[in-house]
């Protein structure tokens, strides 16, 4: 807990028993964060890929030579078995978002399906907008 | 009925004695019917005075006496002794400081539950000839789960989120404060907003949802916290007004 402090002399705050690995309930949860590195691998990845784009044939040649390494297709199939872990465990505990709602009980509920369909496309677009405009397409 | 002797290892802290907490084993007769908090009750009359752990009401409403039972974070006046093998080891609330043995401080909670204002708000109240506020069965429905809650911090123990973010205002808080955001009678959106949306707000969550595991009131605060974000992004966007008092 945070510093409110109290006059009264404590003992330190424990940790959750087990935490972070003794449990197969934290371990789920830190694998769920770890997910984050490997993503963040996976991103520097295509950056490189749209580097090489950007850096004409030769380069882009070199770059798909390396994705065909052993190390660099392990890494990949890390990367892809992250990221599907990560989107099931989002969507276990995202279904719990059914509606927006604020105060009184609105009009129509928003849509929770055609709200995360607009921003997965929306994440879609701006991503690739990014990578072409990092890669000199546009 | 015939007792059956069992072990406790029991964590104890006397900041008068010890520098740091230490378990301490107790064999304690207990009857087939008792609950966790009897055995600790037993303790305390019978073998070691100088136990301390908090209780009241003995049947799940009051939420004074939640501790850690074999890690996890349970109502030891809901958690009987034959539902456990071998040795049962109590501890006080995890990511709470420890006063003393069992007994943790909740100072801080108490400030994080206030900090989302857990009651009705209104711009202008009613006069009480004007009558009650009126609220239908399905207005009731979409935060009667919430307000389940009994203020145990039991999921506050389960959060890892808390063990490395103290300052996180945690799932009760939200859950309470998302409670009354969905209550038809309350107009204080905006007030709980900086709260539950700021730096330590429902951001902070990242999804462990050990807080609704353990909850013994079956509220759901993972669920709480994670429609908050959606209702906070769509008032942060202009897309959902803010309802205000002010
Ligand atoms: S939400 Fe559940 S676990 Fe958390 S304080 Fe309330 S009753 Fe206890
Ligand atoms: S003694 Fe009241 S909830 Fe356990």
């Amino acid at each position: 807990m945070s510093e409110n402090a109290s006059p009264t002399p404590v003992a330190p705050a424990r940790p959750p028993s087990g935490f972070p690995l003794a449990h197969a309930r934290y371990r789920n949860y830190v694998l769920f964060a770890l997910t984050s590195v490997f993503m963040f691998v996976g991103g520097v990845g295509l950056l490189l890929g749209v580097r090489a784009l950007g850096q004409g044939p030769e380069a882009w040649a070199q770059y798909l030579d390396a994705l065909g390494h052993p190390a660099v297709l392990a890494l990949s199939l890390a990367v892809f078995g992250f990221s599907v872990y990560f989107t099931l465990r989002w969507m276990w505990i995202g279904r719990k978002i059914m509606v927006g709602r604020v105060g009184p009980v609105p009009g129509p509920p928003i849509p929770m399906a055609g709200l995360g369909l607009g921003g997965i496309a929306l994440c879609f677009a701006t991503g690739i907008g990014v990578l072409l405009l990092l890669g000199g397409v546009l | 009925m015939e007792t059956q002797t069992r072990k406790f290892e029991i964590l104890r802290y006397r900041p008068e004695e010890q520098s740091e907490p230490e378990f301490r084993s107790y064999e304690v007769p207990c009857m087939p019917d008792w609950v966790v908090l009897d055995a600790l009750n037993a303790i305390k009359d019978d073998i070691d005075p100088t136990l301390s752990h908090r209780w009241s009401c003995r049947m799940g409403v009051c939420g004074s006496c939640g501790m850690l039972v074999n890690g996890r974070p349970v109502l030891t006046c809901a958690a009987f002794v034959r539902d456990y093998e071998g040795t049962i080891r109590v501890e006080p609330l995890s990511n709470f400081p420890i006063v003393r043995d069992l007994v943790v401080e909740l100072d801080d909670f108490v400030h994080k539950i206030q900090s989302v204002k857990p009651w009705i708000v209104r711009k202008l109240e009613k006069d009480v000839e004007q009558g009650e506020y009126r609220q239908s069965p399905a207005q009731l429905e979409e935060f009667k789960q919430f307000s389940m809650c009994i203020n145990c911090a039991l999921c506050y123990a389960a959060c890892p989120v808390l063990a490395s973010e103290p300052d996180f205002v945690g799932p009760a808080a939200i859950a309470l404060g998302h409670r009354y955001n969905l209550d038809s009678r309350d107009e204080g959106n905006a007030e709980r907003y900086d709260a539950m949306h700021g730096h330590n707000g429902v951001w902070s969550c990242s999804y462990a949802n050990e807080c609704s595991q353990v909850c013994p009131k079956h509220v759901d605060p993972a669920m709480a916290v994670n429609q908050a974000k959606l209702t906070g992004a769509l008032q942060w966007t202009g897309i959902l007004p803010k309802k205000s008092m002010t």
